[in-house]
């Protein structure tokens, strides 16, 4: 990237972020985190930014040692990605409730800033690892229904995650990811807080030309809440499975997913079952913007009925990003 | 008194004494075991193959079949066709592999020692050793641990390529070390060493032919991933170029044809 397409991208990011920063009051289920999904999806695109390139349209030639391209590359893979998502949307449920009165749908504006820091990349003679740093700031906005000015919140997210790649597509990613939501209505006042460790075990796979992921991760979250809810009535166990496909074709990507996620409540006497079924597609201008569509259906199935719901959310989103 | 503490004593001194012989002599007679139990493998044969030993009046040239363990004594010469292929493993150790490209011979004169009359070869071999490469009018002497190739040039100088691992030169005043994923050129003249270039390796493993016109498994093939992964992430640029032949030792870079 250019010097003038980086201050162009700065200038687009400045000129969309302008507005960010304001809200209103807030409550919601905290611990049904909206960043699962795109957390993995980011983590993808720093991956394939550094690992996918063109290969040059000609022929192997006579040599048997393959094609001898000259690249540069840095002497530790330090690298920082910055990125800017900004996403519209229609939800039927934003409280993710069973029934009530707030069971009304809504419009949710959703602006996201992102912050990654690889630290490096380390050849263990059979795997590799690379140590990563993500910071990301998150504003929920709602619209269109005053039931719901309170449920407008910012999510500041701080993860520190190994992964280590194997042979054939595997990965082991331990982590531990830091979670705090704020009221931008009461000075930015710390509503929730978890900390999670986590481990998870992924496999990328090539289906034709798409690119297929499936990872399995455990999770213990320790949880902290605020608004007459006990400090860790929210402690919980989960374990979940997910299974995701990107299909490029010319500048579009459609990428399905499906997840199923189970989580045990340490302090409750509750077990929920979660499902997320999900499907985007994006329109690449350029490797460092993107417009995007997408769908989400989103289910849990408590065995305390109360718990339960479903949800389905449907909008636009556009996003830049820049790598250094 | 004091005679039978010192009578006690010669006996402990000559007892250890014994007890050292006795390892030492175990140790050199389980390394001469190994080293003769181990034994040059055919393990894949793709088209064409042959054996040549250097004593043509006394052997004949042997046709290379999969399978066949190697009894000749060095130097002999290993020889592919076209369209023909050759992986030679240790045995029964399998640690240790070196891969012929096709219209290649190369003569094993010693352990360690080669002499390109012409083609391509990849060496895996996973214990450090000094090696010594060589054609009619190229000699440079290396130690290395990994998995590199080595090609020669028009003129009989070597294009060698590390994968991964390390690899040394060491008849420079200053010693040369490679990094996985760098080229470098022999030149036929003085043995000089050009400048390394850094090769895109995912690319170089998609389509290098000594790795996967095998449909035997590389015993290095995880650490060449790991390399080529570890590239990946480190990369800042790819050029719009590649590596061509070699002539008057200098090599050829192509710009690559935008579409």
């Amino acid at each position: 990237m250019n010097i003038s397409t980086k201050l162009n991208s700065l200038i687009l990011l400045f000129l969309i972020i302008s507005g960010f920063f304001s809200a209103n009051p807030a409550t919601a289920q905290r611990d049904i985190r909206p960043d699962t999904i795109d957390d993995i999806r980011n983590r993808q695109y720093i991956r394939n930014s550094r690992t996918l390139g063109t290969a040059p349209s000609m022929g192997i030639g006579k040599s048997d040692l393959g094609i001898q391209r000259p690249v540069e590359a840095k002497n530790t893979g330090f690298g920082y990605y910055l990125g800017f998502e900004t996403k519209l949307y229609y939800t039927n449920n934003p409280a993710s409730i069973d029934s009530g009165p707030l069971k009304e749908s809504s419009g949710v504006w959703e602006n996201a800033l992102r912050n990654h820091f690889l630290l490096g990349a380390f050849d263990l003679g059979g795997a590799t690892f690379s140590p990563m740093i993500s910071l990301s700031y998150t504003k929920f906005t709602h619209f269109g229904d005053d039931l719901f000015d309170n449920f407008d919140f910012d999510s500041l997210g701080i993860n520190f995650a190994g992964v280590f790649q194997f042979g054939q597509g595997w990965t082991i990613r331990p982590s531990l990811g830091l979670s705090f939501d704020l009221n931008p209505n009461e000075g930015l006042e710390r509503q929730y807080h978890q900390i999670t460790p986590s481990i998870a075990l992924g496999k990328q796979f090539k289906i034709s030309k798409a690119q297929s992921f499936i990872e399995w991760s455990l999770a213990h979250n320790f949880t902290d809440s605020a608004y007459g809810v006990a400090d860790d009535k929210l402690d919980r166990f989960e374990t979940a499975l997910i299974w995701g496909v990107n299909i490029p074709f010319h500048n579009f990507e459609l990428s399905p997913f499906i997840r199923f996620g189970y989580a045990n409540y340490s302090n409750q006497d509750r077990s929920d079952f979660l499902s997320n079924l999900g499907l985007e597609l994006k329109y690449s201008f350029s490797h460092w913007f993107y417009l995007k569509l997408f769908a989400n259906f989103s289910s849990r199935q408590s065995d305390e009925d109360t718990y339960d719901f479903n949800r389905f959310d449907s909008g636009i989103g556009a996003a830049l990003n820049a790598k250094f | 008194m004091l005679n039978s503490k010192s009578f006690e004593l010669k006996i402990i001194f000559s007892v250890a004494q014994l007890v050292l012989i006795f390892c030492f002599l175990n140790k050199a007679l389980a390394e001469s075991i190994i080293q003769e139990t181990v034994q040059p493998k055919i393990n894949l044969v793709l088209g064409k193959c042959f054996l040549q030993p250097r004593d043509i009046e006394h052997a004949d040239t042997l046709p290379l079949k999969t399978g066949l363990i190697l009894s000749e004594p060095f130097p002999y010469t290993l020889v592919t066709g076209k369209d023909s292929y050759l992986e030679v493993l240790d045995y029964p150790e399998s640690k240790n592999v070196i891969r012929l490209g096709q219209l290649s011979a190369i003569e094993n004169r010693q352990p360690y020692h080669l002499y390109y009359f012409q083609g391509s070869s990849l060496i895996s071999n996973r214990d450090y050793a000094k090696w010594r490469l060589e054609t009619k009018s190229t000699l440079i002497h290396i130690h290395a641990h990994g998995t590199w190739m080595v090609e020669t040039t028009e003129q009989l100088g070597l294009k060698i390529i590390l994968l991964e691992g390390t690899l040394q030169f060491l008849d420079e005043k200053e010693p040369i070390t490679m990094k996985a994923g760098e080229l470098v050129l022999v030149s036929e003249k003085n043995d000089q060493i050009s400048q390394t270039i850094k090769i895109d390796l995912p690319l170089m493993l998609n389509t290098c032919r000594l790795i996967n016109n095998f449909e035997t498994k590389l015993p290095s093939l995880s650490r060449l991933i790991s390399a080529a992964q570890v590239q990946s992430i480190r990369l800042k640029k790819r050029y719009e170029a590649v590596v061509g032949g070699v002539k008057k030792n200098k090599l050829q870079i192509w710009a690559i044809k935008k579409e």
